[in-house]
């Protein structure tokens, strides 16, 4: 790896800004070919790359101001590579090159460094048979650690063996929902096509019923009304509007459901848990906030059934009161979509060509591409900002 | 030891695409080594540029309206943001190999430096601003600078020269993005008129003085868009 440094422009330039990258991380980049951009002051000097290879990692974004010596990127040099001064030497493809490009040993040994010395007795390496690619030859870090890399043989110490914590580290072990997560999560990104969109919500006229409501709400159900409720009516409606939304790919076919089971995400010690409303679309606004209350209660309880958390056929998550602006959540196979709601706040809002403070939300989805389109899901959220935006609540909660 | 380098010097006021085309290819003769240092020393018919730091609100007249006066807007690849070429500037290009140690800061000052002694020889009392690229009378900018390094290594446009420049062109932009500096010309603060040829030589004696380089014209058809013309 060779890093590009952000170059010094002058004795009295102290710091650059990175304007652009003309090239993408992957991408190959020809020795003296431009690479980046970067301001100081009313200059812009174009950066070429002092090496030819692969610009394997941007670290600098565009618009940050860095320090002259600052690492910019890392270049994988490639064929016909030279390295740039003071850069660090292109690690040593081991020792397969042919004889002549084999150093004085003599000389070698003289020039080896206390770490590579440390290295070469840990990793029990005859340091005869490493070919140097430092300065004249000089066995460096790298190549001895490339040597014991290609030797594949486990000395005692070999480099990366992901085994033993170390100082400052603590192992947990993975607990069987944990790994529950994990396996059911990775398997919903290797089967579907995932995609995402978002829609802006304004929740004034929720968030002024909730506000007006919420004491006698509490005082007379015992607990808390949240938006979930509102948002999962008026999702429930979307989704009867829009049954592809609603629907389950088995195998040839595409299912469609006339009913909503609605899985709630609940977060809780041990990780998350999603139970299941079954039936959602039977119930009235109070109805879901009983429901969906009951199950999340249940479940930070642990005392869901097992069936309680199966047979979903839409999921919503709520990050919001987490402090998430947006979100971007994984499909709950077998389903075909799921929708995050995340913070309700005021933000400032242009209605009628004046800017007015409101309460609003960003209400994202990601969605499987197998199943829907772009057009459906678009439509679909669209109603539900509809819905949550037009629908007048005050009678569907009796307050 | 002073080196020996080309000066063009094209007697009509060149379209600013056409002095950037070829300003361009004069750069990348210079980074392959075919052509010496050079200045190109040039007018432009109205032009706004807007560098590579320009935005939107730089830009105070509408695009419709700056063609209605008769300029044009380009977007280029300098540094800085906006700034007016026309009629009574003198505009300078230099084109330098820096090598492997480029000094962009030290560039830029020296070029404040060339400006500097020419208006002096003109009798016009200049200077640098502690803060601000450009040379200044006070609040107001007279030259303005902006520059790009090719391959970090060779310079790329320069410094515009108000000597006659009718300023109320500046009404179209916020000149380098700067609200509350103004802009003046020779002209207006000498009290006479300073045209661009009353400068030319100052300006091509100092920059050879502050460059130590000696010039000489480019050899006739030596670039393809500028004819190479003598002072």
């Amino acid at each position: 790896m060779t890093s590009v440094k952000m170059p010094q422009l002058g004795e009295t330039v102290v710091e650059g800004t990175i304007l652009k990258w003309l090239k993408k991380e992957g991408e190959r980049v020809e020795l003296d070919e431009p690479l980046l951009e970067i301001s100081t002051d009313k200059v812009d000097t174009e950066v070429p790359s002092s090496v030819a290879g692969v610009l394997a990692k941007i670290l600098v974004r565009e618009g940050q101001t860095v320090k002259v010596g600052t690492d910019l990127a890392e270049i994988e040099a490639g064929d016909g590579a030279r390295a740039a001064r003071g850069s660090e030497p292109p690690s040593a493809a081991a020792p397969a090159a042919s004889a002549t490009t084999l150093p004085d040993r003599g000389k070698r040994s003289r020039m080896l460094s206390p770490l590579v010395r440390k290295l070469a007795a840990e990793n029990a390496v005859d340091l005869s048979l490493v070919i140097g690619t430092g300065t004249g030859g000089r066995i460096t870090k790298t190549d001895v650690l490339s040597y014991v890399a290609s030797r594949g043989d486990a000395a005692p110490g070999a480099v990366p063996v992901p085994a033993a914590v170390a100082g400052g580290e603590e192992a947990v072990p993975v607990t069987h929902i944990r790994k529950a997560i994990a396996e059911h999560m990775t398997r919903s990104l290797q089967v579907s096509a995932r995609a995402w969109n978002a829609v802006e919500v304004d929740m004034e006229n929720v968030a002024r019923l909730r506000e007006r409501t919420k004491d006698a709400f509490r005082a007379r159900e015992g607990f808390n009304l949240t938006y979930m409720p509102f948002v999962s009516r008026a999702v429930i409606e979307a989704l009867l509007a829009f049954p592809m939304v609603n629907a389950e790919l088995r195998g040839e076919e595409i299912v469609l459901r006339r009913y909503v089971n609605l899985s709630i995400a609940v977060s809780y010690e041990d990780g998350l848990i999603v139970p299941v409303v079954k039936n959602a679309d039977t119930m009235s606004l109070i109805g879901l906030a009983r429901a969906v209350n009951d199950v999340a209660v249940r479940a930070r309880a642990k005392q869901l059934k097992p069936d309680e958390v199966h047979g979903g056929t839409f999921t919503i998550t709520n990050p919001g009161p987490f402090g998430s602006l947006i979100s971007v959540p994984i499909i709950n196979q077998p389903q075909s979509a799921i929708l995050a709601f995340d913070s309700v706040e005021k933000r400032p809002v242009v209605i009628d060509d004046a800017i007015a403070i409101r309460h609003m939300v960003y209400l994202s989805m990601s969605w499987d591409h197998r199943v829907i389109d772009g057009a459906i899901a678009s439509q679909f959220l669209s109603l539900v900002k509809q819905n949550l935006e037009t629908w007048d609540f005050a009678e569907d909660l009796g307050l | 030891m002073t080196r020996t380098g080309w000066l063009i010097r094209p007697p009509e006021p060149i379209p600013y695409d056409e002095a950037n085309a070829a300003m361009h290819e004069v750069a990348e003769r210079r980074l392959a080594g075919e052509v010496p240092d050079t200045l190109i020393l040039i007018e432009h018919p109205p032009v706004y540029t807007a560098g590579r730091r320009w935005k939107p609100e730089h830009i105070v007249w509408t695009e419709d309206r700056i063609r209605a006066a008769g300029a044009e807007l380009r977007f280029i690849d300098r540094g800085g943001s906006l700034t007016f070429h026309g009629p009574g500037q003198l505009v300078g290009y230099p084109i330098l190999d820096f090598g492997s140690k480029p000094d962009a800061l030290g560039y830029v000052r020296r070029l404040e430096e060339v400006v500097i002694r020419a208006a002096a020889d003109v009798g016009v009392a200049l200077e640098r601003s502690d803060v601000q690229t450009g040379v200044w009378s006070g609040d107001r900018k007279v030259c303005a600078i902006g520059v790009r390094l090719m391959r970090a290594r060779v310079t790329l446009h320069g410094f515009a020269l108000n000597c006659t420049t009718d300023l109320s062109w500046y009404d179209a932009i916020v000149p380098c993005g700067l609200p509350d500096e103004g802009v003046a010309s020779l002209s207006q603060l000498a009290g006479r008129e300073i045209r661009v040829a009353d400068v030319l030589l100052p300006v091509l004696r100092q920059f050879e003085r502050v460059f130590d380089l000696e010039l000489a014209p480019a050899p006739e058809g030596a670039f393809a868009v500028v004819p190479a013309v003598t002072p």
